[in-house]
This record gives C-alpha cells, structure tokens and sequence, in this order.
C-alpha cells in the first residue's frame, strides 16, 4: 500500500482496496508472521498472555535490528555478510570495554558507525563486490572482537541491562520497541525525499547521479545506518546475554538475509519493504521459537531457517514463472 | 639470438613477467618465507615444505572456488566449508581406520560434494536465486547435516592415507607434488581446452558466450558441481592429516578459498582465472598463518590480518578510473591490450 500514492488507488476502480492491500510486498509477509504467531499460540496458550508475549517477543529484538541493518544493504543493492560479528563485537565493546574504560567505549561505537560508512565509500569508490569486502571485513571485526575477548565472558554494565529490560506494563515493552521503529523507518525511507534517494540508489544509481544527488553520499549513509543499527542490535543482545562473546550474532549473517527476503525484499534492484523486512523477521525468529517449542534439538535449527529461505524463494520463482515474469528474485 | 637482442628482449621479459596477475602472490610467498627463516631460524627449506603440505588442502579446495568466481554472474561458492566437513566425516567412516576403503572413502566425499554442489547449481541456475543465498543455504543445511551425522560416527582415516599425505620423497613432500600436478592439469583444463575457454567466456560476456555456441546456465551449474567436488576431496584429505574429522574441520576454509582466488590475481568479477596465482596465494596463506604461530600471535589478529589483506588487495588491485563501464561483468579488455603488443614484438624480434 505504502507503494501506491493515494491518486493511483482511486484511478484503478477494477481493483477493491484489499486485492491492493494484498499485492503490497509486505502484505504476505505479515500474514505469514500472523500465522506463525497462531500456532505458537495454539501450542502453548500462555504466550498470549503478557509474560509470555514478553518472553517471545524480547529475544527477537536483536535479530529484527539486524534485519533492519541488512535491509539498508540490500536496499543499496548490495549484501553485508559481515553483520554477525559486527554484532559480535559490539557486544564485546559493550562486555568489556564500556565496564573499564566507558569514555573509551562511548567513543568506539560510533567510530565503527563511520568504519561502516567507510567500508560502503569503498565498496562504491572501486566498484568492489559488496560480498568479498564484507566477508573480508566480517574476519576483521571478529579479529578485534578476539583480542578484546578471547573468551566468552565480561559483564555487561547493570545500567545497560536495566535499560534494555525495562518493561513497564500494560503493553510489553518489546513490541512498543517493535511498533515504533517500523513507524520511523518506514516513515524515513518509504514517505521521505531522502528515503527516495537512498532506495533510488539500489535501483538506478544513474539516474540518482542525473537528478543531482549524490551517489557516494547515498551509499555512505545506507552503510552508515547499517551500522547504526547494528549497534543497537548489539545493545539489545548485549542488554538480554548480560556477557559478551565475539561469536554469539555469527547466525545473523542468514538470518537477516533470510528475514529480507522473507519480508519482500530482493536482491535484483534493492527492493525493499520496511513493514516486509520486519515481518520477514519475526517470521525467521518465531520459526525458532516454535522449533524450540517442539523440541527441535538446536543443531537443526540453522537448518530449518535455511530451508524457510529456500522455500521462499522457491515459491516466488514459481509465481513469477506463472506471471512470466523472470527477474522477480 | 643476438647479444643486443638478448639485451632488449630481457628488459621486456622482466616488465612482461610483472605485468602478469600471479606475480604480486609470488613476491608475496617468497617475502613472507624469507621473514619467516629471518624470525624463526628455522631452516628455509623446512618451512617451505611444511607450508606447502598444508596449503595442498586449501589449493584443492580454491580451485572449485576459482571456477565458480570465474564462471562470472556474482559466482561465489560459500558451501565450500560446510561440504569439508561432512565430507571429511562420510569419507573417514566410510574408511574405518581400513587401507582397502581408500578408494571407495575418497569417492563417497568427492560424490557428496558433488551432489552438494549440483543443489546449488539447480537452485542458482533454474529456481534463479542469486549464488551467495543459494550455497549459503545448501551450506547450513549440509551444517546441519553433518552436525546430527557426526554425533553418531567416529570417523578414522585409513592409515595408508594419512601416511601418503605427510610421506615425502627425499626431501620433497608427495602431497605438494600432487597440489602441483592438480594445479598444472586445471590450467590446462582452463585455458587450453573448450570447456575452459567457456567458462571464462561466459564469466566475460555471458550473452556473447551464448551467442558464439556455450550454454551459460550449464556452464555456470558445472562450476558448482565441480566445486562441490573438489570441497570434499580437500575434506576427506585435510581429515586424513589431522588424525581425523571434526565440525570445525572446514571453517577457516570459507575465506580463505575466497581469498587465495582474489589475492592469485584472478578477477573477482569473473572471466579471469589464474591458477598459479591460486598455488601461489594458498603457499602464502599458510606461510602467514605459521608466521602468525611461530611469532605468538593472537588468532584474533591472524583473523584481522586475513581479513584486511583480502579487502587492501582488492582495494588496490583494480583500478576504476580503467573501467568506466557501470557494466557489472567487467571484464579485463583494456589490461589485456596493455600486455599484448609488448607480446607480440618480443615474438618478433625472435624470429
């Protein structure tokens, strides 16, 4: 819906609002999110309820901040692999560095908000491939991540921990957090004139670079946000774990991957839909709930989420396939 | 030939032989060697011997890897890893500690990874996903594979096996002969026979390649296969090595078989592909992780050093200002003109 200007869906009077509504790239989705949520219901009751919703939704945040990351990416058109143990280490920053040295700390974070942005100048400056650098960078960032801990431990300060754990009442805090967000990004990158420019960028940096922007600029900022959200995937993990662990988003690579997709996002272009990816997310994470639900030892788990993946994509080959329309990944 | 000539011809060999893409790998090897016999003192020949066995396991792998890179289309193989290891475990339980079960060990890793690699081909090349989601997900799925498999084996590598991998023939390492043999008879596979020229011309130029008689998608898939085939040749040989499987048998091998393609002076884009660079660029790795060992380092900042070395060699190794094109299948036209007339009058002159 966010796609069509109000003008378009009074001019196409064949089609009712809801066959618009359900040809929006979120739109299947958040039905899929919806149906997963049933049947986590269905199969424990009390996840209704407001501890349980709690319990379910808390733990997703992390994994729906780094889905956000990995869509500014894809958006641009390209694919961070790196994600993971940025994630990683900025839980490490957050374990060890901000509890001994928090000025210290206070300033890392944004500087590797800038490294990010860095790493996407490059990427576009050399014409490189978003995939190498980013897997390239991806060893740098664990690299620093081990030799600030070489094993998992540290203490996430209780200041962090209370912040991210709070949870007033009435509605879980989680899905405020959830809500919220969606709203701004989508907001930014779908209504405003600079969220135009950055998406422009994925599909047709010339004509971004005709009309007068800049496409440096463009690509700085996606990567820039990426970043920024990273950390604050980060705080979240850090805030929930309590401890820190160079390793502990490696599972992120995929899943945010997965969670673009899932959600309407695709790799041809930088399509993306904000309300999708975040759909997309919780999808992947309420997979992993429900597996765990079922007694799914946790070795399967990568599996199953990587199969969701490819089931996804299988059926979006096949539907384009009947549109004959090729390209549609 | 001439005195004088000799004299010219010599100054154009040695530009011609730095103009060429593997020679930047062949510095590099020959630098960190010497620094290595400079730290340590450990004897030169010793060191190089040691490093090659081990970058044996990593050339094998690389060169699926460099097919697949070359093959062009953003073609990456990020399964590799993953079809080591479970490669590594079918292969040494197959084998049972048993010298007759070579055989039918090392054909059972090598058809897994095929098998492995021809899902990728068929998702990539037919369902049209594009090849990092593909393998990445056949990779978690095969993870997952070998994670439940490997609760219930214990793999042992024959040891006839293990033994070929570090026996040596006075004082130079099979297994490195082997690496080099394999490395001669790809090349020539690349770039003296039809199929080779196909997959770097679909790499170049894919509808130009269709045109002139390849079928793309079948070449493409190949790769994969073929890559998926030399993943769990390299698996079930890196097991026999280190005294058998384990889960992190292949985890290092998801970057470095990336990074031994990109830093041999292949094209990253594809259409390209050099092996020697690949032998080259794998002896270097691993010289610089014995580096790393022999000087203390941290692992943490032999995973930095890797990682930044990969992204600083790509940084700096093409040019843009070359390439104005914002065609995504750059291929390397301009670089080859460069080389050729300084080709064509040494012919000449020898004539």
């Amino acid at each position: 819906m966010t796609s069509f200007p109000d003008d378009t869906v009074t001019r196409l009077k064949g089609d009712s609002a809801l066959r618009l509504m359900a040809r929006a790239p979120w739109f299947i989705p958040t039905v899929a999110a919806i149906i997963v949520f049933v049947l986590l219901v269905a199969l424990r009751p009390a996840v209704a309820s407001f501890t349980g919703l709690s319990l379910v939704i808390t733990p997703l945040l992390p994994l729906i901040f780094a889905v956000l990351a990995q869509m500014f990416i894809i958006a641009g058109g390209d694919i961070d692999l790196g994600i993971g143990s940025y994630i990683g280490l900025v839980n490490v920053i957050f374990a060890v560095v901000i509890p001994t040295n928090p000025v210290l700390g206070i300033i890392l974070l944004p500087l590797m908000v800038l490294a990010y942005a860095g790493m996407g100048a490059l990427i576009y400056l050399r014409k490189l491939p978003s995939i190498v650098v980013t897997l390239g960078m991806s060893f740098v960032w664990l690299g620093i991540g081990i030799v600030l801990l070489p094993t998992p431990g540290g203490q996430v300060p209780q200041w962090i921990v209370s912040m991210v754990r709070f949870n007033p009442g009435v509605i879980p805090m989680g899905i405020v957090v959830i809500v919220v967000t969606t709203v701004i990004v989508a907001w930014f990158l779908e209504r405003s004139k600079f969220g135009a420019v950055l998406r422009g960028v994925g599909s047709n940096p010339e004509g971004i670079r005709r009309a007068g922007w800049s496409v440096l600029r463009s690509k700085l900022s996606l990567y820039a946000l990426a970043g920024l959200f990273g950390v604050i995937s980060g705080l979240y993990l850090s805030g929930q774990g309590g401890g820190g662990d160079a390793n502990i988003a490696q599972s992120y690579v995929l899943l945010s991957i997965a969670g673009v997709i899932v959600g309407g996002g695709s790799f041809a272009g930088g399509k993306v839909s904000v309300v999708g990816a975040v759909a997309g997310a919780l999808v992947v994470g309420l997979i992993g709930s429900l597996l765990q639900f079922l007694g799914v030892p946790s070795s399967y788990q990568a599996a199953a989420q990587g199969l969701v993946l490819v089931f996804v994509l299988v059926l979006r080959a096949i539907s384009s396939w009947i549109r004959r329309d090729r390209g549609a990944l | 030939m001439s005195e004088t000539n000799r004299h010219q011809s010599f100054g154009q060999r040695v530009a011609g032989i730095f103009q060429r893409p593997s020679t930047p790998a062949f510095i590099g090897l020959i630098l960190i060697w010497l620094a290595i016999g400079v730290l340590a003192g450990r004897g030169l020949w010793d060191t190089l011997n040691a490093g090659i066995i081990i970058a044996t396991f990593l050339v094998i792998a690389g060169i699926g890897q460099l097919f697949v890179i070359t093959v062009g289309n953003g073609g990456i193989d990020l399964s590799v890893s993953y079809i080591m290891t479970l490669s590594a475990y079918l292969g040494c339980t197959i084998m049972a500690g048993q010298d007759e079960n070579i055989a039918l060990g090392l054909v059972v890793g090598v058809v897994a990874g095929a098998v492995a690699g021809t899902i990728s081909a068929v998702l990539i090349e037919v369902v049209g996903m594009p090849p990092l989601v593909g393998t990445l997900a056949v990779g978690f799925g095969i993870q997952t594979l070998a994670q439940i498999y490997s609760g219930n084996v214990v793999g042992v590598a024959s040891p006839a096996l293990s033994d070929f991998t570090t026996a040596q023939i006075g004082p130079i390492p099979v297994i490195g002969v082997v690496g080099v043999v394999i490395v001669i008879i790809f090349a020539i596979i690349l770039k003296r026979t039809a199929y080779g020229r196909k997959v770097e011309a679909v790499g170049q130029k894919p509808v130009a390649a269709g045109l002139a008689g390849a079928r793309p998608s079948l070449i493409r898939g190949s790769a994969f296969v073929l890559s998926g085939a030399t993943a769990g040749l390299a698996g079930v040989l890196l097991a026999a090595y280190s005294g058998g499987p384990s889960l992190g048998l292949g985890t290092p091998y998801q970057l470095s078989t990336i990074a031994v393609v990109v830093l041999g002076g292949s094209l990253i884009a594809g259409g390209r592909g050099i092996l020697p660079g690949l032998w080259a660029a794998a002896v270097l790795l691993t010289l610089l992780t014995t580096l790393g060992n022999i000087t203390r380092l941290s692992s943490g900042y032999q995973y930095m050093i890797q990682g930044a070395l990969i992204v600083l060699v790509l940084a700096i190794a093409r040019d843009p200002s070359r390439r104005r094109r914002s065609n995504r299948l750059r291929d390397d036209a301009d670089e080859e003109k460069a080389a050729e007339p300084a080709l064509i009058s040494e012919q000449q002159k020898e004539a």
